[in-house]
This record gives structure tokens, C-alpha cells and sequence, in this order.
């Protein structure tokens, strides 16, 4: 195992950060199915959030990566694990409040936080197992959902946070976290196929 | 050696004179019982024969037929498939044809209006805002504050943004969306809201108005922000309370406005009022 960390050393540092030429137009892409397809496929108010979805999956790849460094005795790469799910959503946000009338940056700002939360609890919690991703598919999404509509208030848009709750945030609960095994899987694909051409490299 | 020609001339003269007898016996009808016994004897072979060379031809028509139908099959299949497809795209034709027809009738009837007909291209991502993208912007004439209506002179929402190529509509079930109303029949006015379900809501009746569920609620004009007589949607409830200044009156959109496709800018339309960019 020493050997792989020996070897991946280098490897593994430029894996963390998402290399632009991948990051831009994957999230791209996932933001313009946001807005021309996820609303076709609304069900009770609920939409696929298949960027805050990536974002999560994202962010708990990136933690597990941190948490493999750390055992091999690399702290610092907690940090590195926590930022590339800021990153992405960051990179996420901005692309869906180009496409949105929401204030620009409060996508981005929610996806962020999202993220972090999600970084920082995945990179401190002391035996992932199974449900760790289910769980942070939930706390993202309640995450996500608040910052957004804190910010709308903030803003001085007209929120009605009952029908929020009960149209909006609980049905993209139960959503995402039917979505989330098969975003999490594809991402999880993806970023097995990048860090084996990264290590052949 | 010397008489073989002769022995062989008499062979053929006897032979010829059986068959010259055999026709004249035949023609008698005194041949038919040997006729009827060499037919008996050889019917049954022939019979195999014929089958045999019969069943034979068939498996060579047969391989040949299949060959044919397989080939024809596979014809008759990929013009099914064309047909299917055209039959889709000419059904979708026919629907954007309606459409676009419902448009130009409003066109005909408000010749005054320079209106252009555009695609939706996308909703807003966000499920707290009620937005869509249109496939027009600077461009072509756009700007903030234009009137969107759809087939059956029904508004759909106004320009918000206007980049280069695309601009932003907010539609009218946005929340922060406020439109100047009236009812067609009592012509009572008020202030259509939109709703957090997607639905409407004019609000700001006065209580001594008749209203009832059926009724046309149309656009007032008054404000200069819209147009007049655009159409908003159909009362289906009524809240009314004496203690309260005013009544409210829940509206169905006349369209479904989660499910736009095309539809038409009001470009010489210049709104009184500015719209935040929101």
C-alpha cells in the first residue's frame, strides 16, 4: 500500500484538483440538463438537482481520496479534499445562475456551502460506511435549499418557506436520494477511469 | 460384315412398321387394354418421379422465395421505420403548425402588434423561480419589459433580462410577479399574483364586485406595463370575507405555463414601467 502512495503521491495531488479541460464542460453540460431538462421531469414540485447532486457526489470522492492520504500520513490533504467539492460547486453554481434569474451568485454561494458541509463531514466522520453517501445526499440538499432561500429573503424576493418545505425541499429529498446511487456511481466510474490514465501518465 | 447394313435396314423397317402399327391399332382402340397395363406398371414410378422432381423444383422456388421475402421483409421493415418516424415528425409538425397558426391568428386580429415568434429553450433551474429562456435577444429587438404571450392571445410573462442572443421571461407564476388585472364580465379589477404551486391569484378586488368561478380575467393595461385584453386565466375559486377589504379570486393560467414551447415577443410594445432584473 506504502508503494501506491509512494507512487501516487504526485498523482493524487493533481487528481484533487479536477483539471479544468474535464471540470468546465462537465459541469456545463449538467447545468444547461438543469435547465432544459430536469423541470420536464418535475414530480410533486420535486426536480432532479442533478447539479447539487454532482456537487455531492463530488465532494464525498474527493473527501474519501483525503481520508486515504491522511492514513498515509498527509494532513494537509484534508483541506485539498474539502476544496474540490467548493470548487465544483462553485464552477456549478456560476453556470446555473447564468441561466437563472435567481441574484447572481446565490447558486453558486448554496452549492458552496452545500459542499463544504458535506466535505467537511465526510472527511471527519470516523468509519464511512454504506449510508454515508444517502446522508450527505440529504444534508446537501437541506443545506443547499436553505442557503438559497435565505438568500432570496435576503435579496427581498417574496419566499414562502411553508411551501417551500412541503412543495419544494421534502419531495427533492426523497429525489435525490433515489438519484444519488446513480450520480454518485457515474462520478465514482469517471473518476476511477481519470486517476488510472493520470497513473499510466 | 457385308450384310450388317442390310440386317440393320430390315431392324429399322420392322420397327417402323410396329410403330405404324401400333398407331393404327391405337387409333382403333384396339392398343388401350396393353396401353391401360403399361400405364398401371408405370404410374406409380412416375408418380415418385414427379413428386421427387416436383418436391425438388419447390425447394429450389423455396429457397428462392425466402431469399425474396427476407429481402422484401427487410424493405417492408425499413420503410415502416421511415414511415413511423415521418409519421412522428409530421404529427410533431402538426402541432407546432397549430401552434404557430393560433399565433398568426392573433397577428391577423392585432395588426397593430409587431410580434415575433420564438423558441423556449430553457426553464430556470431554480424551482423557487418561475423563468423560461427565449431564443431571442438583442439581437432581435428585444427588451426588458416586452410583453410574452402565446396562442389564444394568452400572457405568458414579460422580458426581465436581454442578453445578445437569448433573453430571460418572467412568467406570470413567479412569485414576484404582479400584473394589472380585470375580470372580463363584471370587469372588476384587481392584482394577479403568482403562486408558489404555479397557480394565480388576483388579489385586490373590491368586495362589491361580482365575481364567480368561469369568469375571464384578462389584462387591464392600466399602469401602461402590459397591454390590454391579453389573456390571464379562468376564476376558479372565490375567497370572500366581509371582515376584509377585499376579495381574492384563485386563477388557473390559460396556459399550462410549465409547458411552453413557442412562443410570441409584443416588440412594439414599450412598457411605462421598468421591471427590476430580478
Amino acid at each position: 500500500m506504502s508503494g501506491v502512495f509512494i507512487i501516487g503521491r504526485a498523482s493524487f495531488d493533481i487528481l484533487m484538483s479536477p483539471s479544468p479541460y474535464f471540470t468546465l464542460p462537465f459541469l456545463l453540460m449538467v447545468a444547461i440538463l438543469q435547465s432544459a431538462a430536469a423541470p420536464r421531469l418535475e414530480v410533486s414540485g420535486a426536480r432532479p438537482d442533478l447539479m447539487l447532486l454532482s456537487v455531492v457526489s463530488w465532494s464525498l470522492l474527493a473527501a474519501f481520496r483525503a481520508r486515504e492520504l491522511q492514513y498515509a500520513g498527509e494532513p494537509p490533504s484534508l483541506l485539498r479534499g474539502i476544496n474540490d467539492g467548493v470548487v465544483w460547486g462553485f464552477i456549478g453554481g456560476i453556470f446555473l445562475d447564468l441561466l437563472s434569474t435567481a441574484p447572481f451568485g446565490l447558486s453558486a454561494l448554496a452549492l458552496m456551502v452545500a459542499a463544504l458541509v458535506v466535505g467537511v463531514f465526510s472527511v471527519g466522520v470516523s468509519s464511512p460506511g454504506f449510508m454515508l453517501v444517502p446522508l450527505m445526499a440529504v444534508t446537501g440538499t437541506l443545506v443547499f435549499h436553505i442557503v438559497f432561500l435565505a438568500g432570496l429573503t435576503l435579496t427581498s424576493r417574496p419566499v414562502f418557506w411553508n411551501a417551500a418545505v412541503t412543495g419544494v425541499i421534502l419531495p427533492s429529498v426523497v429525489f435525490n436520494l433515489v438519484l444519488i446511487p446513480l450520480v454518485y456511481g457515474l462520478l465514482s466510474l469517471l473518476n476511477r477511469q481519470t486517476s488510472r490514465e493520470r497513473l499510466q501518465w | 460384315m457385308i450384310n450388317r447394313p442390310r440386317s440393320r435396314s430390315w431392324t429399322l423397317f420392322i420397327l417402323a412398321l410396329i410403330a405404324v402399327l401400333a398407331l393404327v391399332l391405337h387409333e382403333a382402340g384396339q392398343l388401350q387394354p396393353v396401353e391401360d397395363l403399361a400405364q398401371y406398371i408405370v404410374s406409380p414410378v412416375q408418380r415418385s418421379i414427379a413428386g421427387l422432381v416436383g418436391d425438388t423444383g419447390d425447394l429450389f422456388t423455396t429457397f428462392r422465395d425466402v431469399r425474396e421475402l427476407r429481402d422484401e421483409n427487410r424493405r417492408l421493415q425499413a420503410e415502416n421505420n421511415q414511415l413511423v418516424t415521418e409519421n412522428i415528425h409530421l404529427m410533431e409538425l402538426e402541432a407546432e403548425n397549430a401552434t404557430l397558426r393560433d399565433l398568426l391568428k392573433f397577428t391577423r386580429n392585432n395588426p397593430n402588434y409587431v410580434t415575433l415568434t420564438v423558441d423556449v429553450i430553457g426553464r430556470d433551474p431554480s424551482p423557487y423561480l418561475g423563468s423560461i429562456v427565449i431564443s431571442a435577444g438583442q439581437d432581435r429587438g428585444l427588451k426588458p419589459g416586452m410583453p410574452i404571450i402565446t396562442v389564444g392571445a394568452a400572457l405568458v410573462g414579460r422580458v426581465t433580462q436581454v442578453s445578445p442572443r437569448t433573453a430571460k421571461v418572467q412568467l406570470l407564476m413567479d412569485v414576484s410577479s404582479a400584473v394589472n388585472a380585470l375580470v372580463q364580465s363584471s370587469r372588476a379589477t384587481g392584482l394577479v399574483k403568482g403562486q408558489p404551486d404555479g397557480m394565480l391569484v388576483m388579489d385586490f378586488i373590491p368586495l362589491e364586485e361580482k365575481v364567480r368561478p368561469g369568469d375571464i380575467v384578462l389584462t387591464s393595461g392600466l399602469g401602461g406595463e402590459l397591454p390590454r385584453s391579453l389573456v390571464i386565466g379562468t376564476v376558479t375559486d372565490v375567497v370572500k370575507r366581509d371582515i376584509d377589504l377585499f376579495q381574492s379570486a384563485a386563477l388557473k393560467p390559460a396556459v399550462d405555463l410549465n409547458r411552453l414551447e413557442v412562443v410570441q415577443v409584443i416588440l412594439n410594445f414599450e412598457s411605462l414601467t421598468t421591471l427590476p432584473s430580478k
